[in-house]
């Protein structure tokens, strides 16, 4: 530790911190544009000058480590006149045209101008020109404002790892760019949006949209992938204009994936705004009352057994239990909230959590993955796997279509089989992996959506057993989600009961009235012809298509809900905006329609139903925070570790951008699949 | 002459704040123009009449 003062005011920190960090934990705030603190320091943008005792030059705070005894001045006349120098260099060629900026109103330049700008511009020369280069359908240039801070050149080659973008020529003459104009090939590129300490990067689908100080801003939970990341919403009115990440260090560091946040247009697109009830094979607009009736004689008039309910990816946890607690008292066992049909034992937590942890994957030396693509399937967690390579001493293997997951990794084999050849040592990444201290394995969800997902799941277990991943302090056996209702669901039992159908033979004529709430993964072909289906969802999507009657339901920014993340980590997400038209919160649908058949849930408020569920399911009662479970001494989960079969994973998404009813509905996603995959944009044609 | 004095102004926010060492050596010998030649410089600056009307140059 280090003991500097800091204007007058003494702190301890670690030995190779910074001066700036040092003045921040004073709790002074140093001006800066390039520093960030999850990117190295580059020092260019000599805005963060502070003065040091017995150094004649003002210092870049952001690089010079602290020594004992230093004593720093951060507000002296002389840095102020410093900072103003520096600030008006920066503006000598950055353009006033803040009033058509995206970025006014949250632009670290705009701010710093206010304290150490001039009034007036001595400069009388012409400013600098810069070409606009095109960087895909999301990030949006306008080179003129560059700064040369080379935030996103160091974001993209430390963090995304895709080294695409750098600078050319020196001096005033510096582009920052793609070299040759292309889009930008990242899952995390709207974060280079966020970073850009000026309007040089904003984000394309968003422009002139609307002002940052008009938006009503709601804090909560991403539901398109698995992790959970935290969100902001921000809207106007009745409407979403954007999602931004919110800071947390557990889940999500401050990155979000460019699905999650570029999906939003589609939350006004293909939306279910009516009930609709299907006549003479035809759909029509129909009153609450109507589908409220006719669901309930269709239900009234069949056997218990007969119906069968499945839960979508995006649904909330009070909405799976209320339709479950429906179905419970109506007497069915068919529930099932795996529509990708994977069949597995989920009566211990442990067996289907991320049970490292995200940010435990910062402790782990060796990592095998098993039929996923983290990249694709959760991109903010592969980030951190990433930023866990970049550390050093770490191994990675794959199991499963080669993929460029960003860092290296050992393609250790195809299929199941190759979970054999490591647990008999006959691969030699069996090696690496005995000698790691803290090994991991990462089993993709896809994995389990197979016929011997059950065996998968075991082998996946018993090497997790094998290879010293099940200890007292630390557990390696994880399963990657890519539903971010699943692990919920899991949670709250939202299985085949005793006797009951999975998804599989309830698809295949083994109910008579099947209830999809937001299930539109399914393959709806598979459906029964003579199964009457209820849709109760968000989006006209291809479960909508096919229903007999439609229950418009609300988004996940247009209701309160809690959602578990793949780790297990509850949270909970807020109304940003109402749902539009009839479309109503779904746990609302469940309850009026329950009343509707005499089997009235015990809940009338949303307090009531959120409270219930923490009563029931304690692991509820634990909002945001989580407790890592223990692996040592646990039974394996059910199923034969070598009955698995020798075909080989496929992937789960064939791309990124598109995998639920929203990203479906969204123009800018097309866009992005028109950019990254043509031969899918004109297949889709 | 408003121009010198802005020069020789801007070389003081040159010197002494950047990482690399050419902006001094960028700063340092303006400062030095100035400091020993000033009045010729600005006697200079005075006399100096275009050789041809500047539109004639241009053609």
């Amino acid at each position: 530790m280090a003991k500097v003062t800091v204007d007058g005011i003494e702190v301890e920190i670690a030995n190779g911190s910074s001066v700036l960090q040092a003045a921040e934990a004073a709790g002074k705030e140093i001006p800066r544009f390039c520093y960030h603190e999850r990117l190295s320091v580059a020092g260019n943008c000599r805005m963060c000058l502070v003065e040091i005792e017995k150094v004649p030059k003002p210092v870049a705070s952001c690089g010079q480590p602290v020594a004992d005894g230093m004593v720093i001045f951060t507000d002296t006349e002389n840095v102020r006149k410093s900072r103003r120098g520096v600030m008006e260099f920066l503006l000598i060629n950055h353009p006033l045209d803040c009033p058509i900026c995206d970025q006014g109103g949250e632009c670290d330049l705009q701010d710093e101008a206010v304290s150490y700008g001039r009034d007036t511009s001595r400069y009388e020369e012409g400013k600098r020109a810069a070409a606009q280069p095109d960087w895909g359908p999301l990030v949006k240039t306008t080179m003129t404002r560059c700064i040369h801070c080379t935030r996103c050149i160091r974001f993209s080659t430390e963090i995304a790892g895709v080294p695409e973008l750098g600078a050319t020529m020196r001096g005033e003459n510096m582009q920052v760019g793609t070299y040759v104009d292309k889009a930008l090939s990242s899952e995390l590129s709207g974060n280079l949006i966020d970073l850009c300490p000026v309007g040089a990067l904003t984000s394309k689908p968003y422009a002139y949209t609307a002002r940052s100080w008009e938006l009503r801003k709601t804090d909560s939970v991403d539901v398109l992938d698995a992790v959970g990341a935290n969100i902001r919403i921000d809207a106007r009115g009745a409407e979403v204009l954007r999602i931004l990440p919110r800071l947390n260090d557990d889940v999500n560091e401050e990155w979000l994936g460019d699905k999650s946040r570029f999906s939003v247009d589609g939350l006004k697109r293909r939306r279910l705004d009516r009930p609709w009830l299907r006549e003479n094979g035809k759909l029509r607009a129909a009153s609450w009352e109507e589908v409220f009736a006719g669901v309930t004689n269709k239900i009234k008039a069949s056997k218990p057994e007969r119906l069968g309910a499945i839960a979508g990816d995006l649904v909330d946890v009070e909405s799976m239990l209320a339709l479950k607690e429906m179905f419970t008292s109506l007497g069915s066992p068919n529930l099932d909230c795996r529509q990708d049909g994977a069949v597995f034992d989920a009566s211990q937590r442990g067996f289907y959590l991320f049970n490292t942890t995200i940010a435990g994957i910062e402790e782990a030396d060796a990592l095998v993955i098993i039929g996923s693509n983290p990249r694709h399937e959760a991109p903010v967690l592969n980030a951190r796997i990433r930023k866990r390579w970049l550390a050093g001493h770490f191994e990675a293997g794959l199991i499963g279509v080669p993929h460029d997951l960003t860092y290296p990794t050992t393609h250790i084999g195809s299929g199941p089989d190759a979970i054999t050849a490591l647990l008999d040592g006959t691969h030699p990444f069996a090696e690496v992996l005995k000698a790691a201290k803290k090994p991991m394995l990462i089993l993709g969800a896809g994995a389990l959506a197979r016929p011997d997902g059950a065996a998968i799941h075991a082998a996946a277990w018993k090497l997790a057993a094998q290879f010293n991943m099940l200890n007292d302090d630390w557990h390696g056996f994880n399963v990657l989600h890519h539903a971010a209702a699943r692990t919920g669901a899991l949670d709250i039992g939202f299985l085949p009961g005793p006797g009951g159908k999975p998804t599989a033979q309830m698809l295949a004529g083994g109910v008579d009235i099947l209830w999809l709430l937001g299930a539109d993964a399914l393959d709806t072909q598979a459906i029964g012809a003579d199964t009457f289906v209820i849709y109760q969802g968000h989006h006209g999507d291809a479960a909508a298509a096919r229903a007999d009657v439609i229950l418009p339901g609300a988004a996940y920014t247009e209701k309160d809900g809690t959602y578990v993340n793949t780790e297990g980590r509850v949270q909970q997400g807020f109304l940003a905006v109402k749902p539009p038209g009839d479309a109503r919160e779904d746990w609302r649908i469940l309850r009026a329609i329950s009343a509707y058949m005499g089997h009235a849930l015990r809940y009338d408020t949303f307090q009531e139903l959120r409270a219930h569920l923490a009563q029931t399911y304690p692991a509820f009662a634990l909002t945001g925070e989580l407790r890592r479970l223990a692996g040592a001494n646990l039974a394996a989960p059910a199923g034969d570790p070598a009955a698995v079969s020798a075909a080989p994973f496929e992937p789960v998404f064939d791309n990124y951008y598109q995998t639920d009813p929203i990203s479906r509905a969204s123009p800018t996603m097309a866009a992005c699949v028109e950019a990254h995959y043509p031969n899918l944009a004109e297949a889709a044609q | 002459m408003t121009d010198i004095a802005l020069m020789e102004q801007v070389t003081t926010q040159v010197a002494g704040h950047t990482i690399c060492a050419f902006g001094d050596a960028a700063a340092w010998p303006i400062q030095g123009l100035m400091r020993a030649f000033r009045p010729l410089v600005e006697q200079r600056a005075t006399d100096y009449k275009p050789a041809q009307p500047l539109a004639q140059a241009a053609e």
